[in-house]
């Protein structure tokens, strides 16, 4: 019966906007063999991709960290939560993945002496949702700090977790309340008055002028309709038009996607963004078939890197591409963080879940154990934010560099194409430079006039 | 022309699918007088059927659309007909709701666990890949072949009707039953063919739509509701009306796509919440339902009217309990038994409405949403004196909601309540704020807004605990309201009305003042829970009022037992007690984890209330009744009861020496609480009921002269005062 009391949200949920890219991505089968060995003989060696002494007794003098310096921390050990929404009885296993990726590193860490030889106490925030008040006020409780996780509700503490004094190194973060709190250090920056446009800038190049001709489809809740905002700025600054914008109904959803290819062909767009749910665009591009309509270009963000949208969409989805700045799992072969990751969940939690959040909650793990061994014996919340305020960071090389201190997103990222029932790198118009991705400063706007007051 | 000519021809096709399933939502109301609100849960099983036997076990789509038209979906309506919807006789609407609402419940909860949401459910549609052009629109032929579909179950259905042996017989069941069974009709039988095409036209309705708009078990299991507007076109019960319903249906919604802007925050909502508008106005346009005038003859519902004193014991005995809890638990589970008080304030609210004047209300979570926003808005230092305002503007809505539904009863009264509670929560809730005058009209500012909890002067407002023993006793007072409520005179034209329309009408009894005023009085106190509520959970947001809350609270009620201040305590006590004791049992590590789909003991119990739902067919009268009876020996052998009361008050010792731990004192209370009956009857007390004659009761006075005991023994056995003294 609690799942029925809270059916009313069914669709409302995993709207993360652009950078925090929210899904379930593919699972590879096993990790390849030619490149588990290094990544066992790296995490035994207390490495994470380029990241050595991830975890240690002692610092390099052979001092072990020490003091109750803070909410949840002792001599012997730090209490740190996760949120996550896994609960949920509306969203079984929401971002479960998260979770599983910090008992996995956490088990790691503890194993090769912790933080300077304070062991890790991982304590589960389960928001289940609609709870993330009463997870935060348990964390308020008890812990010192917020790593790893994210909640989709994540302003509904209403400021308390700043209040008590909580440090946060998030997951992600989805409300605008949340992209900008006090006392939270992102690794992957999802700000309000920055975004990422190399997507669009891409799309010159798989389409020439077709920016002039830009539609975008939101659900019609804040949270997308933020992102909506955001990008149709963006849009303009780089001198493209906008000739279509709609809002599809979340909740109960929508009964007919017709009209809309119909709306879309009259306005001639060329450049298409849906801004919602796997299963919305699915509902689209069916209809997109049998409409014998496509733009030339749909974008969309890292949450359709999902193998659910590619097994039950990915035959519909023509000229469908994902913009991230994470490594793909289909090239794991080819970074050593990506197999670190996966010899990290296939040995400390083989029975977690492998997905794209995972990645992104081991990329926050990452940066707190930098941070918390830089502060040691001085182990506050604000020192652990000012520490892990680097300018630049790619989570061991996880994904392109980021700059949290700056709170800025990457100026790398990559293209992805949806294929069948699976997800292939598009090098052709990814056009990189650095690496797998293309990087150039201008990749990152500023917004003005759609920043949330 | 062109894009009003795609939105007429792909709103009719969308309406094919609607006319399906309210085709099968009328036939099985008409034959058996259930609505049947599960409807669409079923279609969504049919749909994963389906999806399980054609994909997974690649089976061709005509063979595994055959076993589901044929095979499984009707053998479900048999079965439901057979185990749960036959013993649904003499039950009042609000029991035969229930029922359909839990079904629903545990419908879609079976649908969760066995095609998990995470996984991937890719499927294709009829003739993947071909398409048609009709006046210059292309369309697939799955959706051409929808609209056939519907044009064939339509005629089929109509001459099953009419032309048919069965038909007739399912007619005549219809018109007068027992007339039918007199005249050698067998109207089980017919009501059983209903539910089993019934059941067959949900998973047709699933089958058809799940391709073009995905699996999603939610969504296709609330699709269903744009079908009631269509079904009540027909009136529940003219299918030729119930397909031109769903015609309208079809193309306001596409028209309603296509034409209404789709950037106005103001006008977004308002387009998913037209199926239900409609449904509100169709309503309203009804004629006027004959008064019942026989209802309760029929019913074997019973409810004892409270007494004073013991209500006033009972709230005491609460509120003692609750302060003594209040001081063992951690700060977050004196919280969440603050939202279980909460809650059964909202709950309670269903106790004067639905328990004593028979009028059914599926916007009660509404006018609790109401009340947490008139709270967020105006009580920005909790002051009690707000909840006076938010009881006021709830009471007003209420009897506003009322005015329009004065004259209708039963299933279309909880329709037209349901209706208004979707348009709130598609619609009006997710509005942004906006100026009337110079007042500011503000709901959930598009997203959630902060409740802030009761401060009463001189509690310490920051303290969970403290905030625990003011909603308790705030629930208590209402309560007592309640209670008076029953027991004054207004309190008998309640019962009145539930009893007999038609007789108060005749002897002049207002039932529009009457009706308005339990509206009234029910809302206000629905709004006040809400706003306490609110505060409990700290930021509320539209989602917490929906339609869809609504339902559960009415089912918790009802189980527990709609006509007692019990029922809603019930309701607080599942929803908000139970999951508490799971937290508590999870750490035990009981291995449920084993069975399928289940994660912990918390599993297992989600699905217990819809379960016990279904069982109300059987005894209607709820749970605590079953419960309190089972206590009346020991309450009437006072060294049994006043033990219990030693053994309480030893344990609430032991706990404050802290010589036991909480858990311990949890568990050993409610074991000395459940134990109470079986001493009781092991120490023999309620023995005295049986007779103590030598001879049957039944050969009194045939065997032998009647005696005064003989007399007092047959007084006993049939619950007659002593009239031997």
């Amino acid at each position: 019966m609690t799942r029925l009391r809270g059916l009313a949200l069914a669709s409302v949920l995993v709207l993360l906007g652009a950078s925090c890219g929210r899904s379930d991505s593919p699972q590879p089968a096993a990790v390849a063999s030619s490149s588990a060995a290094p990544a066992e003989a790296r995490l035994d060696g207390g490495s994470f991709g380029d990241l050595a002494n991830v975890c240690r007794a002692t610092d390099a003098s052979g001092q072990k960290a020490s003091g109750a310096t803070g909410r949840g921390v002792t001599d012997t050990e730090i209490h740190v939560g996760t949120v996550t929404d896994k609960g949920s009885d509306i969203k079984a296993g929401l971002n479960k993945e998260m979770f599983d990726a910090a008992v996995a590193f956490t088990t790691w860490c503890n194993l090769h002496g912790g933080i300077l030889g304070r062991k890790i106490v991982l304590d589960d925030l389960d928001a289940k949702l609609l709870q993330y008040n009463d997870a935060i006020t348990a964390a308020c409780g008890s812990d010192f700090a917020l790593v790893g996780g994210g909640a989709v509700f994540d302003s509904d503490d209403n400021g308390q977790a700043v209040q008590c004094g909580l440090a946060n190194i998030p997951g992600f973060v989805t409300t605008a309340g949340a992209r900008r709190a006090d006392l939270t250090v992102q690794p992957v920056p999802n700000p309000v008055d920055k975004l990422p446009v190399g997507g669009y800038r891409a799309v010159d190049s798989i389409s020439p002028g077709a920016l002039q001709h830009y539609g975008v489809l939101t659900g019609n809740v804040p949270t997308t309709q933020q992102v909506r905002d955001s990008n149709v700025e963006a849009i303009g600054l780089l001198g493209g038009a906008v000739v279509y914008s709609a809002e599809y109904t979340v909740f109960p959803g929508e009964t007919q996607w017709r009209p809309f290819v119909d709306d879309m062909k009259n306005k001639g767009v060329r450049v298409f963004e849906l801004i919602g749910e796997p299963t919305n665009l699915q509902g689209l591009q069916a209809e997109m078939v049998t409409a014998g309509f496509f733009p030339d270009v749909t974008l969309v963000n890292t949450n359709f890197y999902d193998s659910k949208y590619a097994a039950e969409g990915g035959a519909n989805a023509k000229n469908t591409y994902i913009r991230t700045i994470f490594f793909p799992l289909e090239l794991k072969d080819e970074n050593a963080a990506t197999a670190d990751y996966l010899s990290l969940m296939s040995r400390f939690n083989p029975s977690g879940k492998i997905a794209q959040l995972g990645i992104q909650g081991t990329s926050a793990w990452l940066l707190f154990a930098q941070a918390a061994s830089a502060c040691g014996s001085q182990l506050t919340a604000q020192c652990l934010i000012d520490k892990a305020k680097v300018s630049s960071w790619t989570g061991g090389g996880l994904h392109a560099a980021t700059n949290p201190g700056a709170n800025s997103p990457s100026t790398c990222g990559l293209l992805l194409k949806v294929d069948g029932n699976k997800f292939v790198y598009d090098d052709k118009d990814t056009k990189p430079n650095q690496g797998k991705f293309n990087c150039a400063d201008n990749n990152v706007v500023t917004l003005t006039s759609s920043v949330p007051h | 022309m062109q894009h009003f000519l795609l939105l007429t021809i792909t709103g009719l096709c969308t309406a094919g699918v609607f006319a399906i399933a309210a085709s099968g939502l009328v036939l099985t109301y008409t034959t058996t007088g259930i609505f049947n609100f599960a409807h669409g849960a079923i279609g969504m099983l049919g749909a994963f059927t389906y999806w399980q036997l054609h994909v997974e076990w690649g089976l061709p789509t005509w063979l595994a659309v055959a076993l589901v038209l044929l095979v499984i979906a009707p053998s479900l309506g048999v079965v439901l007909e057979l185990g749960i919807m036959r013993r649904l006789q003499d039950t009042s609407e609000a029991v035969q709701l229930v029922v359909s609402v839990s079904l629903l419940a545990a419908a879609l909860n079976l649908g969760l666990l066995v095609w998990s949401p995470q996984e991937a459910h890719p499927i294709t549609r009829f003739w993947e890949g071909s398409n048609v052009k009709i006046l210059g629109v292309a369309l697939s032929w799955h959706q051409t072949f929808s609209f056939l579909l519907a044009v064939a179950v339509a005629i089929g259905l109509r001459v099953l009707l009419y032309r048919t042996r069965a038909g007739v017989t399912m007619r005549a069941a219809v018109d007068d039953r027992p007339l039918a069974a007199l005249n050698g009709a067998r109207p089980d039988r017919s009501a059983m063919l209903a539910w089993a095409i019934g059941c067959s036209l949900a998973a047709l309705a699933g089958i058809l739509t799940a391709p073009e708009l995905g699996l999603q078990h939610l969504f296709l299991t609330l699709l269903i509701v744009n079908a009631y507007a269509a079904a009540m076109i027909g009136r529940l019960r003219s299918l030729s009306l119930t397909f031109l319903g769903a015609m309208i249906l079809g193309l306001a919604d596409a028209y309603g796509q296509g034409y209404l802007p789709k950037g106005n925050d103001y006008v977004i909502g308002f387009r998913s919440a037209i199926p239900v508008v409609i449904l509100f106005v169709v309503l309203l346009a009804l004629p006027q339902s004959r008064l019942r005038g026989h209802v309760s003859a029929r019913s074997r519902e019973w409810f004892p009217s409270p007494t004073y004193s013991g209500s006033l014991t009972a709230a005491a005995l609460l509120l003692a309990g609750v302060a003594v809890v209040a001081t063992l638990v951690t700060d977050a589970d004196a919280l969440q038994l603050t939202r279980l008080f909460a809650f059964a304030i909202i709950a309670l609210s269903l106790v004067p409405l639905v328990g004593y004047g028979g009028q059914i209300s599926l916007c009660q979570m509404s006018f609790a949403g109401i009340g947490a926003i008139v709270m967020a808005h105006n009580g920005a230092a909790g002051q009690p004196a707000t909840l006076a305002l938010v009881a006021v503007v709830c009471g007003v809505v209420g009897a506003v909601i009322a005015l329009p539904a004065l004259r209708l009863s039963g299933i279309h009264l909880a329709l037209a309540t349901g209706a208004f509670a979707v348009i709130l929560d598609r619609w009006i809730f997710n509005l942004p704020s906006f100026n009337i005058g110079a007042v500011r009209v503000g709901f959930f500012d598009q997203g959630t807004v902060p409740v802030h909890r009761l401060h009463v002067p001189g509690i310490e407002p920051t303290s969970e605990r403290a905030e625990l023993v003011v909603v308790a006793a705030l629930f208590c007072v209402l309560a007592l309201l309640v209670v008076g409520v029953r027991r004054s005179r207004y309190g008998e034209r309640l019962l009145a009305m539930r009893d007999s329309p038609a007789a108060c009408a005749t002897l002049g009894m207002g039932l529009t003042a009457t009706k308005l005023a339990v509206f009234a009085l029910s809302a206000a106190i629905a709004g006040v829970g809400g706003a306490v509520y609110g505060g409990a959970l700290g930021t509320v947001g539209a989602n917490r009022f929906t339609f869809f809350d609504s339902l559960p609270l009415l089912l918790l009620t009802v189980v527990g037992g709609i006509g007692s201040i019990g029922g809603a305590v019930f309701a607080g006590l599942v929803l908000y007690g139970i999951p508490l004791v799971a937290n508590s049992w999870s750490d035990l590590d009981i291995p449920v984890r084993s069975l399928p789909g289940l994660r912990d003991v918390g599993d297992l119990l989600a699905l217990t209330p819809g379960l016990m739902g279904i069982g109300l067919g059987r005894n209607p009268n709820g749970v605590v009744r079953d419960v309190a009876a089972r206590f009346d020996p020991a309450l009437k052998h006072p060294a049994v009861f006043g033990g219990l009361g030693v053994a309480l008050a030893l344990l609430v010792g032991a706990v404050e020496t802290d010589t036991i731990g909480g858990w311990w004192f949890g568990t050993l209370a409610i074991v000395a609480i459940f134990a109470t009956p079986l001493v009781a009857q092991l120490v023999g007390a309620g023995g005295g009921r049986s007779h103590d004659t030598d001879v049957p009761l039944e050969w009194l006075g045939i065997d032998r002269p009647f005696t005064a005991a003989d007399v007092r023994a047959i007084d006993a056995v049939v619950a007659l005062p002593d009239v031997t003294r």
